[in-house]
Order: structure tokens, then sequence, then C-alpha cells
């Protein structure tokens, strides 16, 4: 018994451990997979053709070195061991030698770029293809069910034509979804391989460029690469009638070319208005912008320092951002992806980087950027660094601002006073007992303007910050109006310090019902307008005007009377 | 063609264009532009 119950035992562990095994195996296996699907990406990724003409051209170089000091006798080791003679007949041998070495590195490096973006084009268009072919099947099938729902009788058919109506409008509904869910992806997806094939361009660019024989921008064969796309998208078209979409497109990226500023401001702003995704079309532009910056930034070797830092106030088009647009944010994106670690560090000040997600994103678009090219490195070009980091800033908050529905940030100020104007409308719409309303709009607004101070620099801050003491100095009661005043700068404007959250916990509501709160006496016919919340409120306000009668000249005198005993305190506060 | 034979062909083109969408998307490095932008929205 004893004896078989061992066997049993030794069974059992047998079966256990062949399974342990076998699922040991398959994990194995899976991970062998999985590594062998991130190589395959790896290796289909423009970023590896790129990197590998990089290595390539290197190698090229070290090979002509080394086989020159293969010429040597007696036996010269390296480079630095040449003597001057050496090293004079070296420059002639490279001269003889490197080129077409350099030439056959590039002719690989651009059939590579091809290739990548062929075969996903040829992918992409494969697809069309089928989705062609298939809307072609689901107008078929829509005709067949069509003309059997017409043989049917009414009466005793019931059941069918409840069922042949239901699927004619599901097919309808799927033939409705082709253009957004089919077309629309593989045209964005098109345009992004365009956006990564302009990058390549640039890339590659910078890699030839010591090697005057090759001029990679004016490179006929690589000029085609984006006119493929667009041929390729007119083949898969049927029909005459879709000609004229093919030919608008190509005109419509031709004309790209020729539009004013303003004009391709409009577009991103478009493009934007969209949803949260980046449209292609913005995108290409912002990285168009970027590479322009990008080309710029990256161009000057250490001896060019000092000419390149002449060129130093040009910087805001290098980003792509002015005054009146500061829509071009992404190309400041990209341009940031080419920071170095101290460049992150600094970049800390504006607080983008306690989420380690975005450090992480930062950090690998540094890697995959290539941070060594960056041009911010050197110390002396710590001062235009800064003044990205400035520049940086501004698109960061017009983009929390768009969030929230602020569509044409044209400066902070502007920006703020819409903030204050879209408040009172709201405001005016809630009825003032609906405290739960009110709490929800309050939060809303709350955040905004966090989302605003958070970008903001001190200087900026100390604008905003007058011209909301402003706002609120208009308030005729001045207990009211002085409460605000302290509020404000406790709560709204107070940098997003780690002790910001505890003193807004402490907070009651009912304080901040008085925050909210637009009530007050002996405005003038012109302050109600601009500030009252309700009708109710502006009618009592009227009512209180005309029994204390005050002047406007009189209030405006109280208002500096009362702000006077503020302005200490303010000035304090301003020092940030 | 069945009903369900047509939502899986249609499910079945979706998905394969996402899929090389999504490749040339992280080419391009649009991943890294949408956090921040995700980012962002969390304020």
């Amino acid at each position: 018994m004893e004896e078989n119950e061992v066997q049993t035992n030794e069974t059992v562990e047998t079966t256990s451990t062949t399974s342990e095994r076998s699922q040991v195996g398959q994990q194995f296996d899976q991970i062998q997979d999985d590594i062998n699907t991130i190589k395959d990406e790896k290796e289909k990724s423009m970023d590896n053709v790129l990197d590998t003409a990089k290595d390539k051209v290197k190698e090229a170089e070290d090979k002509v070195l080394e086989d020159f000091l293969a010429t040597l006798d007696p036996k010269v080791d390296s480079y630095d061991d040449l003597t001057e003679e050496q090293k004079e007949e070296y420059e002639k041998y490279k001269e003889a030698h490197l080129p077409a070495m350099i030439d056959e590195v590039y002719a690989n490096a651009k059939n590579k770029v091809f290739e990548v973006s062929k075969e996903r084009l040829e992918a992409l268009n494969g697809k069309e293809k089928e989705a062609k072919e298939f809307e072609g099947t689901l107008a078929g099938e829509l005709e067949s069910r069509r003309n059997e729902l017409a043989g049917l009788d009414p009466e005793k058919d019931k059941e069918r034509i409840a069922e042949l109506e239901s699927e004619i409008a599901e097919i309808e509904e799927i033939q409705g979804s082709f253009d957004e869910k089919i077309y629309g992806t593989i045209n964005k997806a098109k345009d992004y391989q365009k956006v990564i094939n302009n990058n390549a361009i640039e890339s590659l660019s910078e890699t030839f460029k010591p090697y005057p024989q090759i001029n990679v921008k004016e490179d006929p064969d690589l000029q085609k690469i984006n006119k493929e796309i667009g041929q390729k998208d007119g083949q898969e078209k049927t029909g005459d009638e879709e000609e004229p979409s093919k030919d608008g497109k190509d005109e419509e990226n031709k004309d790209e070319q020729e539009k004013t500023e303003e004009e391709k401001a409009k577009d991103e702003k478009q493009g934007q208005a969209k949803g949260g995704q980046i449209d292609p079309a913005v995108l290409a532009n912002a990285v168009k912008a970027a590479q322009a910056a990008g080309t710029q930034a990256a161009a000057p070797a250490a001896e060019e320092v000092e000419e390149v830092e002449q060129e130093a106030p040009s910087l805001s088009s290098m980003l792509g951002i002015d005054s009146n647009n500061a829509l071009n944010f992404d190309s400041s994106w990209a341009l940031l992806a080419n920071f170095t670690s101290k460049d992150i560090n600094d970049f800390q000040r504006l607080q983008m980087l306690n989420d380690p997600e975005c450090k992480k994103y930062i950090m690998n678009a540094m890697k995959i950027a290539g941070a060594e090219k960056n041009p911010f490195k050197t110390s002396k070009y710590r001062g235009i660094r800064d003044q990205v980091l400035e520049l940086a800033k501004g698109p960061m908050m017009e983009m929390a601002l768009r969030q929230y529905g602020i569509d044409n940030p044209d400066d902070i100020s502007k920006s703020f006073d819409k903030l204050k104007a879209k408040y009172v409308k709201e405001r005016r719409a809630i009825a003032d007992d609906d405290e739960k309303a009110i709490a929800e709009l309050d939060e809303k607004y709350y955040t905004m303007y966090n989302v605003i101070d958070f970008q903001l620099d001190s200087n900026q801050l100390k604008t905003i910050r007058t011209r909301f003491k402003d706002f609120v100095g208009k308030f005729s009661n001045t207990e009211k109006r002085k409460m605000l005043s302290e509020k404000i700068d406790a709560k709204m404007f107070k940098p997003a310090e780690p002790e910001a959250p505890s003193q807004e916990t402490e907070e009651p509501e009912v304080e901040q019902r008085e925050t909210r709160s637009w009530e007050g006496k002996n405005r003038t016919e012109e302050e109600i307008t601009q500030m009252d919340v309700t009708e109710a409120e502006k009618e009592n306000a009227q009512k209180d005007n005309k029994e204390v009668e005050i002047t406007k000249a009189q209030l405006n005198e109280l208002g500096d009377e009362d702000l006077k005993g503020d302005k200490k305190k303010d000035e304090d506060d301003l020092i940030l | 063609m069945t009903m369900e034979e047509i939502r899986e062909k249609f499910d079945s083109l979706e998905t394969s264009v996402n899929e090389i969408k999504e490749e040339i998307e992280k080419d391009a490095h649009l991943d890294f532009i949408n956090s921040l932008k995700q980012y962002v929205n969390k304020y």
C-alpha cells in the first residue's frame, strides 16, 4: 500500500514537473516571440534606418583610416601617431577613397528609406483596395436585400421584413462609416508617413552634411518619396469623379508651401479644433517648423558657436512661434525633444516632469532625437536654451487654455479676460440657490485659473494679478472687495506649491461661496453691466445706487483709497 | 453574405488598417506629443 502511495506521488510529481516545464517552455517561446517582434519593429522603423546610416558613415571613415594605416611601414596604430606629413598623405588618401564609400552608404540609406516607406504604403494601398472591393460587396448585399424586401407581402412576411429592414439599416451604417473608420485612417497614416519621410530627409541631410558631393535636400530621388504617396493615392482611386479630389489634394500640398503664415496659423487652429488627436496636417506643419528649427539649431559645429549666437534673436521663428500665433506649440515640443538631461532638469522649473510618465516620454524622445546633436549642450548656449524654455511656456499655457474652450488666445491677458467673461456668463445662467451648480462652476474655473497660474512666471503672474485686482477693485462693497482680493491672492494666483491643495481643503464651501459672489452695492451702471451675475442682482445694485447716489468718480476714489490699504500687502505678495 | 460575416469582415478591415496606422504613428513619435497633451489635459 505504502509502495503504491509512493508510486502515485512520484507519478503526480513527474506530471506536475512536466506541466511546469511545458509552461516555462511556453513562456520562454512567448518571450522569444515578443523579442523578435520588437526586433522586427525596430528594424522596420525609420529611426533604425537613419541610425544605421550614421553608423555606416562612421564605419566607412574608420575603414579608410584603417586601410591607410595598413599601407604604412613601419606600422602606425592610430591617427594621432601619424606624423604631419603622414596626416597630409592620409587626407589625400581619404579624398581618393572615402567619397565612393560614402556614396554607397548614402545610396543604401536612401533605398532603405524608400523601402520602409514603400512597404507601409503598399500595405495601406492594399487595405484601401480591399476596402473598395468590400464596399462593392456591401452594395451588392444591400441590393439583394432590397430586392427581396420589395417582393415580400407586408401582411404575411412581417418578421422577414423587419429582419431585412434591420439588416439594410446596419449595412447602410457600415457603408457610412467607411470614410471615417477606413479611408480616414488610411489617409491619416499616409500623412504621418509623409512626416516621417520628411524627417528622414532632414536626418540624412545632417548625417551627410560633411560630404559635399551629397546634397540630400536636392536629391531628385528623395524629392519623389512623398510624391509617390500622392501617386499611389491616385492609382488606387477609381473613376474619373475621384480624380479632382486627388488633384485637389496635390494642389493643396503645393499651395501649402505658398500659404502665408497667417493662413497656416488658421489651418492649425482648425486642425486643433477637430479634437484631442493631432491632425496630420497640423502635425506636418509643426514638424516642418520643428525641422526648420532643428536644422538651424543642430547645424552649428563647436567652432561656429559665436556666429550662431548672433542668430539667437531669431529663436522664436526657429520655434515656429510668433506673438500673434502661439498655436504652433507642437513645434516647441518637437524642439524640446532635443534637450539634454541638463535641459530636462531646467525644464522641471515648469513643473512638467513631476509626472514620471511625462519624464519618460521626454527622455525617450531625447534619445530618439539624438541628444548628442543638441546645440544647447554647450555652456555658450545656455542663454539660448533659457529663451527656448521661456518661449515654450507660452505655448504650454495656450494648449492648456484650449482645453477649456479658449480657442485663439492671443496673449495671456486677453485669455484671462475671456476666462473672466466666460465665468460671468456661465454664472449668470445659474440660479442663485443652485449651490451645487455654482460649486461645480467654481471648481471648473478654479482649475482653469490654476492652469494659467501653473504656467506663468513671476512677471506674467504679476501682470495677471494686477489685472484681476483691478477687476475686483471695481466692487463697491469695500469689505467684499477686500475679502475677494485677499482670496485671489491666497487661492487663485498662488503658485502651484505643495501647500496649495491643503489650503483649498481647509477652506469651507461657505467661504468659496463668498469668493464667487458678485453681490455688491453702489456700483455704477457701467460696472453693473460688465460684472453682474443675475438680473436680480443687477436690479438690487441699481436700487442701491439710487439710494446712495454715489458717482463713478467718487466710487473710483473710494476704490483707490480702499486699495491703498492693501497696496503694501499686494507688493509683498507679488514678490514670489 | 450573412450579417455576421459582414460585421467580421468590416471589423477585421478596420483593425488591420488601425494596426498599420499605429505602427506608422509609433515611428512618427506621435505618442510622445499626445502623451504630453494628455498630461496637460489633467489640469
